[in-house]
């Protein structure tokens, strides 16, 4: 029995010698995380792969700052790019001057060059979904331009680490609807799926002044604003005709764009003021239920109808009229409505026409009409249907709230 | 008759849930997405209701023999010759499934969490474990089953509600995905691989109500069969066809995605945790039933002798069974299921045939547990 016993605890001594981590221990302060990927077309075919590195010392309590070596603030990340065939070999090159170890574990958001997005996503993406480092939530970004030259210009402002910088932008769409939630495993579904295609969230570096025209439908790199401490826009949306970016959509389209797909949690829209056309009035708008979307296969074209149930709180007016009247609230929403009706059906046909491309996923609703057997469904073509289809959009938008003042200040007479 | 512990039927029943649902923690979403599209969540359901039925030769034949060991019912049927041949038929079955599982085991903790670790040395340090805990014998094997149950279950608890956020139902839809006659079909060639079925042949005599086998088995696939769907389901609405079936692990997969705030995300480090521990009582209790089969069949009193011998044969044969990719498709393969069925099936119906035409029947062995 006491040989067994002791026989037992040498085995139990011999499992736990291995828990340490066999050949795949790693000692965090020899790693070099990267926290941000960059990919570009280099004009001989290859790609320029750019790693944006954090340097854990300087991220507690430390202002953040970066580039390429300039600036002579407390960095917190540092940027390095190379020219390679794919990300990994581009990464195996970095390795040839950073003293530790490469890990991807924590790296956050890819940028792709919108070259590289023209040309396929199908080959980043794949090489993402296969690297155990990294995941299929990283943010995926297109950047208009240079994902290099973003990197590089890229100056995180409130926030020393860089990752949750990249987290929090990541997400924050669902608090203004500029973007969309872009990861990875989103962009391979639409890349892949019948029913829907792909659409990414894109940044690019602003060089901008508020000297150019203000325009609201506005892309990435062209907010009329200073040159202030952040450097970078992120709004707007890349369309993808299956693998291939295909066009870009401005700021109020991606709004309508995630209203359409029931994406739209909350955020700002502004409508012409219907007593007082030379001023604007600020919508909160909520989406308080998914799209309903019905889908007539039998008809010839086939036919959409989209309802939108949005919820409406006034928030910002410059005219000096009381819409809290009933006559004027009506007007209000009617504007509103008949705003969002048009606006969304012009952006319907241009993803008809322009980009060929259905980005508000009808077709994966259309599938559940008649379609029982995947082959019937891949068979039918959706992709070649969509832009015969005839889509209508319908809304149902009370302005329930009118914000902390019922009539705007008058002055005296 | 080798001596052995009681084993109540709670303990086997968490036994059994732990053993079949080890498999979705390998490919069986993926294998059911290969073969059924989007239908992969009808197709589980059909895969549990052929799997019940192909209980039923062990059912009639561990019944008419009073639950006795399936090597002494062949010795008493076939005689010294056809109960060696049996013995060493369904002990090699054992062997050759607790190796096939070593090494899927072994690959898929070199693919999730430790790519640069020899699959050798995964395989030596589980082998080690696995005869650690085989000193204990079966009642061991079931009572840790018992007691990392509530775990298990509580982790797909929390696959299942953390990952309803990023779920999108078009994952489901063309709701049957291939016609049905191919559904019947894939669900009659993957239902066979159900092997725990003849394992329980081997363990009859040593279960406390030896009667109730039967409903336990009915049972386990009944719960297995909701549990399974729930996560097959899940994963065809995170992984929307036809990404699904591209991708190996597709649970693990699944808890990658994971992210309900800054707070409650990566967890697969849990989840993988979860799956070491289940794998290795389900191996653990297949090298308990290749042992005890072999015990039962050399008519030995105590398995314990046996435990270095066929530890070291399965260790050598991991390197001979397939490379380590073709191991992640191979539990679904048409070859191992014609395997099964010829050994959980054929085997039973053969002894159950030969017993009606001798006229045969057995006697209670109840006695011969400790």
């Amino acid at each position: 029995m006491l040989k067994t016993r002791l026989s037992l605890l040498m085995m139990l001594v011999l499992i736990i010698l291995p828990l340490t981590g066999c050949w795949d221990k790693l000692e965090l302060e020899e790693q070099a995380y990267v926290v941000a990927l960059g990919l570009d077309l280099a004009p001989d075919n290859n790609r320029i792969v750019t790693a944006q590195f954090v340097i854990p010392s300087k991220l507690a309590g430390g202002t953040s700052g970066g580039g390429g070596g300039g600036g002579g603030e407390e960095k917190s990340f540092f940027n390095i790019s190379v020219k390679a065939d794919s990300i990994y070999s581009g990464l195996d090159l970095i390795q040839t001057s950073v003293s530790r170890r490469i890990s991807l574990l924590q790296c956050r958001a890819i940028f792709i060059g919108e070259d590289v997005a023209k040309e396929s996503v199908r080959q980043p993406c794949g090489l993402i979904a296969r690297y155990p480092e990294l995941r299929r939530t990283n943010f995926l970004a297109v950047v208009p331009g240079s994902a290099k030259n973003f990197l590089f210009k890229n100056v995180p402002t409130m926030q020393s680490n860089v990752a949750k910088y990249y987290e929090e932008l990541s997400r924050a769409n669902q608090y203004t609807g500029f973007t969309t939630l872009s990861t990875v495993q989103r962009v391979i579904e639409g890349i892949e799926s019948p029913g829907e295609s792909a659409i990414a969230t894109m940044a690019q570096v602003n060089q901008g002044s508020s000297e150019q025209p203000n325009n609201p439908n506005v892309l990435p790199g062209e907010v009329a604003r200073d040159d202030g401490a952040a450097k970078t826009d992120f709004v707007g949306v890349a369309v993808f005709r299956k693998d291939k970016m295909v066009g870009k959509l401005g700021k109020e389209d991606a709004k309508l764009l995630n209203m359409l797909r029931g994406e739209w949690k909350i955020g700002l829209y502004s409508i012409q003021d219907p007593k007082d056309p030379k001023h604007t009035v600020g919508i909160n708008l909520r989406q308080i239920a998914a799209p309903e979307v019905k889908v007539d296969l039998e008809a010839n074209p086939i036919q959409v109808n989209v309802k939108l149930k949005l919820v409406g709180t006034l928030v910002s007016q410059f005219s000096a009229v009381d819409y809290t009247l009933p006559e004027n609230l009506e007007l209000l929403r009617n504007r509103l409505q008949e705003d969002l009706i048009t606006n969304s059906e012009v952006l319907i046909e241009r993803a008809q026409t322009e980009f060929q491309a259905d980005i508000f996923r009808f077709g994966n609703l259309a599938v559940r009409q008649k379609f029982l057997l995947w082959k019937d469904w891949a068979d039918f073509n959706w992709e070649r249907q969509f832009p015969e289809t005839k889509v209508s959009v319908d809304m149902e938008v009370p302005i329930l709230l009118q914000g902390f003042v019922n009539q705007p200040p008058q002055p005296v007479d | 008759m080798v001596k052995q512990g009681h084993i109540g039927t709670t303990e086997l029943l968490a036994l059994l849930i732990i053993y079949q649902s080890i498999l979705m923690f390998y490919n069986l979403p993926t294998a059911l997405a290969i073969r059924a599209t989007t239908g992969a969540w009808l197709l589980n359901i059909l895969v549990c209701a052929a799997s019940i039925s192909f209980y039923l030769p062990i059912h009639l034949l561990i019944k008419r023999f009073n639950y006795a060991p399936l090597p002494e019912i062949a010795y008493a049927v076939l005689g010294k010759a056809g109960g060696i041949g049996v013995t060493l038929v369904v002990s090699g079955f054992f062997l050759y499934l607790f190796t096939m599982f070593l090494k899927l085991f072994a690959g898929a903790i070199g693919v999730t969490i430790l790519p640069n670790t020899p699959v050798s040395v995964i395989i030596l340090i589980s082998i080690i474990g696995i005869i650690a805990v085989s000193f204990y014998g079966m009642e061991g094997v079931t009572r840790t089953a018992l007691i990392f149950l509530p775990f298990v279950v509580l982790g797909f608890i929390l696959t299942i509600i953390l990952s309803v956020p990023e779920l999108d139902s078009a994952g489901m839809f063309p709701l049957l995905g291939v016609p049905v006659q191919d559904h019947l079909s894939h669900a009659g060639l993957l239902g066979l691989v159900v092997h725990e079925t003849l394992s329980l042949s081997v363990v009859a005599p040593y279960v406390r109500k030896g009667k109730s086998l039967s409903k336990l088995c009915v049972w386990t696939l009944v719960i297995v069969a909701v549990v399974s769907t729930i996560l097959v389901l899940l994963c065809q609405l995170q992984f929307i066809y036809p990404g699904l079936k591209e991708i190996p692990y597709p649970l693990y997969q699944l808890v990658r995605m994971i992210y309900v705030g800054r707070f409650i995300q990566r967890l697969d480090a849990v989840f993988v945790l979860l799956a070491i521990v289940s794998s290795t009582i389900q191996m653990s209790f297949i090298f308990q039933i290749t042992m005890l089969s072999l015990a039962q069949g050399l008519r030995l009193d105590d398995w314990r002798p046996l435990i270095m011998p066929v530890a070291i044969i399965a260790y050598a044969l991991t390197f001979l069974f397939f490379s380590p990719e073709s191991i992640t498709t191979w539990y679904y393969s048409i070859g191992n299921s014609v395997l099964t069925a010829c050994v959980t099936l054929t085997v039973p119906l053969l002894i159950f045939f030969v017993s009606l035409a001798r006229g045969k029947r057995g006697r209670n062995l109840a006695q011969n547990t400790t």
